[in-house]
């Protein structure tokens, strides 16, 4: 294809990019080095928001979340995912469909009222505490870090585990039949089919599910903004931009944080970033 | 491979099979559960009286009323936030796909350095947080006089979705030999033309996936409209917000507006749910 | 120009004496005429979602008539999207916009508001607005200019179980420490229930308040004169220690708990007793969302201290016009007046202490509404409003960001607060107020 079929194909989607969002980026990292003073003026500001920033202790604690939410939740998404596509497998047409639709709703659902519906399950009056005290497991959700962070991370878990299953189980259909079987007639076990033949297969697609998965996990927001406003150390970096700029109005602050948290994703992103290199060249 | 061949009837009898069928089913059940209870408790919410659905011990003999859904759709309006959201939904597809859907074949044909950049960009867009372009977009939607406009949340919401359309697109493009196209150019069609002819009757398992995941995100954005609209473009998910101070009632109200945002998406998902994993099947997998 | 207004002079003097002569809610529908303007015009409100401002905004919606037309936007979230909107410069979206007292000395100083003088001194006797105390107005006032519609004043009151309190022959608490006290003999006795207390502590501008109420009470002041914060002298840390000492009697979820979920604890019976808003007490007792109707009493909040004010301060709410807008300003008054008329706030005499007179003095009223003789009482003992400093809400979240670590025991409330007058003075440097 030449370059300019391919400008003229890609062109529209470059220019919406582009257009509506590397100039309000542009405006976000120019502003950043502002201040804002009360009567409405952009004054030169330098550096200052960054050093408020980088010596708010909150910042840290955001960050240091964010990087623990990103270690947990994402392993853990996959692993339960990809057990959960195993098992549909299994299953039947009508079984699958059954499960498919029930395990879709955490997903199809709008954030806003999701979160809002899970934390009012284990709220003092919610049904799942009830229930869990009966049974002499009664846990306080917003007493302390560990509780308040497992609280936001069974909810990310809940809410986004679908989509990998979803996307794993379509790869479970992929993987050739007769290699499957050729294993089984030589004898191997289940650990082994997994290990040998499944696994490698499904390489490329997990790593595209890591991606997406960084991508939004380092994002996250609904979570934590109904279930716990941030409290016990479950401010994420999103949460805390959206914390400083819009709930203490501290606007040009707000902006430098946004540009921090975009340089923190860039740098996580370099091993994905290594790996699409290697695959457009693969094209060439 | 179709995923209907399920069990292979010939396939011979390992020990334990049945047993791993069992844990298998006893697992997802459990995961139904976990996934649906939230869903189902909102349900029941919706139904009660406040006193009822905020109580402990949990109330499950109370007269069920129908209340909450009564005012909601008719003292506030309800179908006007869905009209709105349905506007904005359908010109986000509308728009996106057909731009997204070239570019992907566009990336998944060209094998110059511009199209690995093009990517890298896409990625760098993707990962950006709304906050870094939130209230930018406000002020120039101010100065454009598109604020609190649907145009305004579908350009919006285009521009934040192109990043994960193009990926996606491109991974179903590349599953897609070269050749098809190759055989109608070489029959003197340009490159579109032989795009249109043969690329598009067979993209729409890759389409109607990508359009699946550009849906929700345009049904489901909240922050976006939060700031970007007053009171005439106001979508379902902000309108949701808009009830719950002051008085628990309001929390029942959220409850009936849960239940009635959620219902057509998943009288969709239902419909579509075998083009939905076929289409994966087709695509992203192989990317 | 139109007959409209001698009308409007009839319907005002007519709702006034209906109004103080029948008891009870006489209107069954919202009504507004309002001349027309000879163009379309639209008019958009954005207000907070409390039932007062559910009820009065259905008022301004009905002025929706002919070529007018009034779009409401209502949300918890109104305080970050009305400065939002404010701080963006050009003609406002928003027409009406809903402040409170502390949010309005934020607006006015920046800037972001127009007088009405005139249009209240034109529309005085129309709209009967010496029906709002001269106190009031001088409140809400800035600069000698007038600036705001005040619908309804507010504070923190004590919510009790009258009958949990006297079976145990508990007095009414009047100090903080009497009322730490009465939780601890009811936690003992009554096995029911498991927290006494209730607050509404929930990490930001919640929790903040509370502190706020009980440094008031304590006679602190935010700022010297010339602005340096002084929150955190020992006054300051004394109202965190009170706080930590009433945490024990709450649920431990207590640092999450928002306004509504000491609501539901007080309407599901595991709370007895808390200081908590008193609009709050309008829907309380209504047998479909509590299991306890009509058990709660009302006192002023109890002092900080022996002797001191209530541990509480004066809110106000109104409503007020943006600097700059494009619609004709005389009509938007007019609705905006129209929200706070006097028969409205009869119709919904129950959801708010409003700021009519009338309204508030009528006894049938008053009997009504068990709540409002504490109000009364709290402005009676010369309880005051936040500092009226424009930086006022800088220094409110400089302390919200730093105020849970005390309280949770990470840092002492000392550091706390040595750290949020450090953040507050930083960010006031650079928003150009000190």
């Amino acid at each position: 294809m030449r370059t300019r079929t391919f400008l003229g194909f890609a062109g529209p989607s470059i220019l919406v990019m582009v257009g509506l969002m590397a100039v309000p980026f542009g405006l976000t990292i120019w502003l950043s080095l502002h201040r804002l003073t009360f009567r409405g003026e952009w004054l030169w500001g330098g550096f200052g928001n960054y050093e408020f920033i980088l010596t708010d202790p909150d910042f840290w604690r955001a960050l240091e979340f964010t990087l623990v939410f990103c270690a947990v939740t994402i392993p853990a998404k996959i692993l339960l995912g990809f057990v959960t596509a195993l098992a549909l497998q299994r299953m039947g047409t009508l079984a699958r469909t059954l499960f498919i639709a029930c395990m879709l709703l955490p997903f199809i659902v709008t954030p806003v009222v999701g979160t809002l519906a899970f934390s009012w399950l284990f709220r003092d009056f919610g049904v799942v505490n009830y229930w869990l005290r009966d049974l002499g497991l009664g846990v306080n959700w917003w007493a302390n870090e560990a509780n308040s962070r497992t609280l936001v991370m069974l909810h990310y878990v809940w809410h986004g585990t679908p989509f990998a299953t979803l996307v794993l189980f379509a790869g479970l259909q992929t993987v050739p039949r007769d290699e499957i079987e050729a294993a089984i007639v030589d004898g191997a076990g289940f650990w082994y089919r997994l290990s040998a033949v499944i696994l490698p297969y499904l390489r490329s697609l997990i790593i595209f599910l890591a991606l997406m998965m960084i991508m939004d996990a380092y994002r996250v927001f609904d979570s934590i903004a109904i279930l716990t406003r941030g409290l016990n150390g479950t401010e994420s970096l999103m949460y805390y931009n959206y914390r400083v700029a819009l709930v203490d109005n501290a606007l040009a602050r707000g902006y430098a944080i946004a540009c921090l948290t975009v340089l923190g994703i860039l740098v996580l992103l370099i091993p994905f970033l290594v790996n699409t290199w290697n695959e457009q060249k693969a094209l060439r | 491979m179709s995923i209907d061949a399920v069990r292979d009837p010939d396939a011979p009898r390992r020990p334990g099979e049945r047993l791993a069928t069992y844990a298998a089913f006893l697992f997802l059940c459990l995961f139904a559960v976990y996934s649906a209870f939230p869903f189902f408790w909102t349900l029941l919410t919706s139904i009660k009286e406040p006193v009822d659905a905020f109580a402990t011990p949990p109330v499950w003999v109370f007269d069920p009323t129908l209340s909450h859904y009564a005012s909601l759709w008719l003292d506030r309006g309800f179908g006007w936030y869905f009209l709105n959201t349905a506007i904005v939904t359908a010109g986000t597809l509308l728009i996106s796909i057909p731009i997204g859907a070239i570019a992907g074949y566009a990336l998944a044909r060209y094998p110059g350095r511009l199209g690995f950049w093009l990517l890298i960009l896409a990625l760098v867009f993707r990962a950006l947080p709304r906050t870094a372009i939130l209230l930018p977009f406000y002020q120039i939607s101010r100065s454009f006089g598109i604020y609190d406009t649907h145009i305004l949340l579908i350009l919006v919401l285009v521009s934040i979705n192109q990043p994960f359309t193009i990926w996606m697109m491109r991974s179903f493009f590349m599953t897609i030999p070269a050749e098809i196209e190759e055989a109608a150019m070489v029959d003197g069609c340009s490159r579109f033309k032989a795009f249109l002819k043969a690329i598009v009757p067979v993209m729409w398992p890759g389409v109607i996936t990508t359009s699946l995941f550009t849906f929700l995100l345009a049904y489901n954005e909240f922050l976006m409209p939060l700031i970007l609209t007053a009171t005439k473009a106001t979508t379902l998910p902000v309108a949701i917000s808009q009830f719950g101070a002051e008085d628990i009632r309001f929390w029942s109200l959220s409850a009936a507006g849960a239940i009635s945002i959620t219902l057509p998406v998943v009288a969709l998902i239902l419909i579509f749910q075998k083009r939905i994993v076929g289409g994966l099947v087709q695509g992203a997998v192989k990317g | 120009m139109h007959p409209a207004p001698t009308r409007r002079q009839l319907l005002g003097t007519a709702a006034g004496l209906a109004g103080a002569t029948i008891a009870g809610p006489a209107f069954a529908q919202a009504s507004c005429d309002l001349p027309q303007p000879a163009r379309a015009v639209e008019i958009s409100t954005i207000s907070n979602a409390f039932p007062v401002l559910q009820f009065l905004m259905e008022q301004m919606r009905a002025c929706s008539r002919g070529n007018i037309r009034v779009e409401t936007r209502l949300t918890a979230d109104n305080l970050p999207q009305t400065r939002t909107a404010l701080q963006a410069g050009g003609n406002v979206p928003f027409q009406i916009i809903h402040a409170s007292n502390t949010s309005f000395v934020e607006f006015v100083n920046r800037g972001h508001l127009q007088p009405i003088t005139d249009l209240v001194a034109k529309h005085r006797d129309a709209y009967q607005l010496n029906d709002i105390p001269a106190g009031l107005w001088q409140q809400t006032a800035h600069e000698g200019q007038a600036y705001v519609l005040p619908f309804q004043s507010n504070t923190h009151v004590l919510f009790y179980r009258r009958d949990l309190l006297e079976k145990h022959g508990i007095a009414v608490p009047a100090t903080v420490e009497q009322m730490i006290a009465a939780a601890a003999t009811l936690k003992a006795r009554e096995p029911a229930i498991e927290h006494p207390l209730a607050g509404v502590y929930g990490r930001g501008w919640n929790v903040t308040t509370e502190f706020a109420n009980i440094y008031q009470s304590l006679g602190g002041d935010w700022f010297d004169a010339r602005g340096t914060p002084t929150f955190n002298d020992a006054r300051g840390q004394q109202a965190i220690e009170l706080m930590k000492a009433m945490l024990p009697y709450m649920s431990p979820n207590a640092l999450a708990f928002s306004t509504d979920d000491v609501m539901v604890a007080f309407q599901q019976g595991r709370s007895a007793m808390g200081i908590y808003w008193a609009s709050r007490a309008a829907n309380m007792d209504a047998p479909d969302v509590s299991r306890v109707p009509g058990a709660f009493s009302f006192a002023p909040a109890p002092a900080a201290a022996p002797g001191g004010l209530p541990s509480a301060a004066i809110w106000w709410d109104g409503f007020c016009i943006p600097r700059q807008i494009n619609v004709d300003r005389e009509l938007v008054f007019s609705v905006m007046a129209e929200g706070i008329s006097a028969a409205t706030m009869r119709r919904g005499a129950n959801l708010a202490f409003y700021s009519r007179t009338s309204v508030v003095t009528d006894p049938a009223l008053v009997a009504q509404n068990r709540y409002w003789p504490a109000i009364t009482a709290t402005i009676a003992a010369g309880t005051k409003t936040f500092p009226a400093r424009p930086f006022f809400s800088l220094g409110h979240t400089a302390v919200g960001a730093s105020i849970i670590d005390a309280l949770q025991g990470r840092a002492t409330p000392k550091e706390a607060l040595d750290r949020a007058a450090m953040q507050f003075t930083r960010e006031a440097r650079s928003q150009g107020f000190l």
